[in-house]
């Protein structure tokens, strides 16, 4: 499996690139190429150019201020991982970025690039939807800031122009103190991940004032509302209906695009409810609660 | 297209002339004749063509030739010593019998060679993790954990960077 044949540049300069995006109508991105280059080797892509981005300096680094963390589009897989800031500020990150692929695989694929490709399953894109993180965007006809919660449409899908790049990604440090978890489901019989992801607000009583759960399965990332409810001011996990917790997020997954195949619901199920599991203990510890 | 490219590969440097849809473990192998490394599943899958760059285990079917410009590259074939006596973690794949068909093992040497600079004392349990895109079909992977294992407990014992030869 060979790719067809297709020219390729290496700019250094963001403007270049975003000018050969604008210029070139059947031009890539390429910057981890994890997700990319296996489809240029299928043939499954067949770009007249290849815009290899791996040495625009704009794109790399990380920013951590009072108010957000910011990521450039080139963050390596292997950095939220491994990288003590992340760990420290955004540990979900870290979380979920571990969850892919291989070691192999995340010292290449990008923080920018997994976002951008849009796969039904990648956990990134759940971890940066429930983190409410802002993308930052450019073309040559400037920047934008869209909210991650707003950026993805379907299967591979997002409201990313094809002549766009991601430069960044800014997350806001004012839900720190909640726990956080990412839990995932994979098989090659699927073809593709079932991941669940949540957060937890205890207040120092124990009590649950705020939570979030976001899924990614066949569709996009959902933003899980309807689960919601039954679990703020409750005092312990298990005196919420989780089974039915559970079972609202298959089913609401399954209005958003692509439906979930009723063989999926039970896993979507189960990692909803792993991760909220997850998510209250951690943000028992980081309140100092004792049950 | 054709871009002139010039890398280090295992310790000695290379130039020539690919065309960009060249991916480097094809340049490996057949422009250059270095075939320790094998380009199966082309997707980034099974890890059969993984090779060190700057240090790092990468997958080489999923980089293109002209990407490896300026860099370090080392393949199976550059980790036994000069005078070929192996490296002591493939003295332990062969002890623990953790070598079959062998068409695995230059991409679990070099993946494991890599996670250990990076994570020098793993237990067993974050050794498969690492080396969870190694896809091997003929050892059932066991002997392969204890080798690294093994080889992770003589490192420590006799401490010396991972990549030097004995």
């Amino acid at each position: 499996m060979r790719p067809a044949a297709f020219g390729y540049l290496a700019p250094t300069k963001l403007n270049d690139v975003l000018a050969l995006l604008d210029g070139v109508s059947e031009s890539v991105i390429l910057a981890g190429g994890q997700s990319i280059v296996p489809l240029l080797n299928q043939r499954k892509m067949r770009p007249a150019l290849v815009v290899d981005i791996n040495q625009v300096e704009e794109l790399g680094g990380m920013t951590v201020t009072e108010q957000s963390v910011q990521f450039g589009a080139l963050t390596r897989h292997r950095t939220l991982e491994l990288n003590s800031s992340v760990a420290s500020h955004l540990p979900v990150l870290a979380e979920a970025a571990g969850l892919i692929g291989d070691p192999s695989i995340r010292r290449r694929g990008t923080l920018g690039g997994s976002l951008a490709h849009a796969q039904p399953g990648a956990e990134l894109p759940v971890a940066v939807v429930l983190l409410d993180g802002r993308l930052e965007i450019a073309s040559t006809r400037g920047v934008r800031t869209v909210r991650a919660r707003e950026f993805y449409q379907e299967p591979f899908g997002s409201i990313l122009e094809r002549d766009e790049v991601i430069l960044a990604v800014r997350i806001d440090r004012s839900s720190e103190r909640r726990g956080y978890a990412v839990r995932e489901f994979s098989s090659h019989r699927h073809g593709h991940n079932i991941v669940g992801a949540a957060a937890i607000r205890l207040d120092s009583g124990g009590f649950c004032t705020h939570a979030t759960v976001v899924i990614g399965c066949a569709g996009r990332p959902t933003l899980v509302e309807g689960a919601v409810p039954s679990v703020i001011g409750a005092r312990n996990l298990d005196d919420c209906d989780l089974q039915a917790i559970g079972e609202l997020a298959a089913g609401e997954h399954a209005s958003a695009v692509t439906p979930v195949r009723s063989e999926d619901r039970p896993l979507v199920a189960m990692v909803v409810i792993a991760a909220l599991q997850a998510a209250w203990q951690r943000s028992t510890q980081i309140m100092g609660i004792r049950s | 297209m054709s871009i002139d490219i010039t890398f280090d590969l295992n310790e000695e440097p290379v130039s020539l002339a690919v065309e960009p849809r060249e991916l480097l473990g094809h340049v490996l192998r057949e422009r250059l004749g270095v075939r320790g490394t094998h380009v199966a599943c082309g997707q980034g899958i099974c890890g059969a063509c993984t090779v060190l760059i700057n240090g790092e285990a990468m997958r080489s079917c999923l980089l293109l030739g002209v990407q490896a410009n300026g860099c370090q590259i080392r393949t199976i074939s550059g980790v036994a010593d000069v005078a070929g006596s192996p490296h002591p973690l493939q003295e332990a794949l062969k002890d623990t019998g953790a070598v079959q068909c062998g068409y695995c093992t230059a991409g679990i040497v070099l993946s494991a060679l890599s996670y250990l600079e990076e994570c020098p004392a793993p237990s067993r349990t974050e050794i498969e993790h690492a080396l969870s895109g190694n896809i091997c079909r003929c050892t059932g992977y066991t002997a392969i954990v204890d080798a690294i294992e093994r080889y992770v407990a003589q490192s420590w014992s006799a401490p010396q960077h991972i990549l030097e030869t004995p």
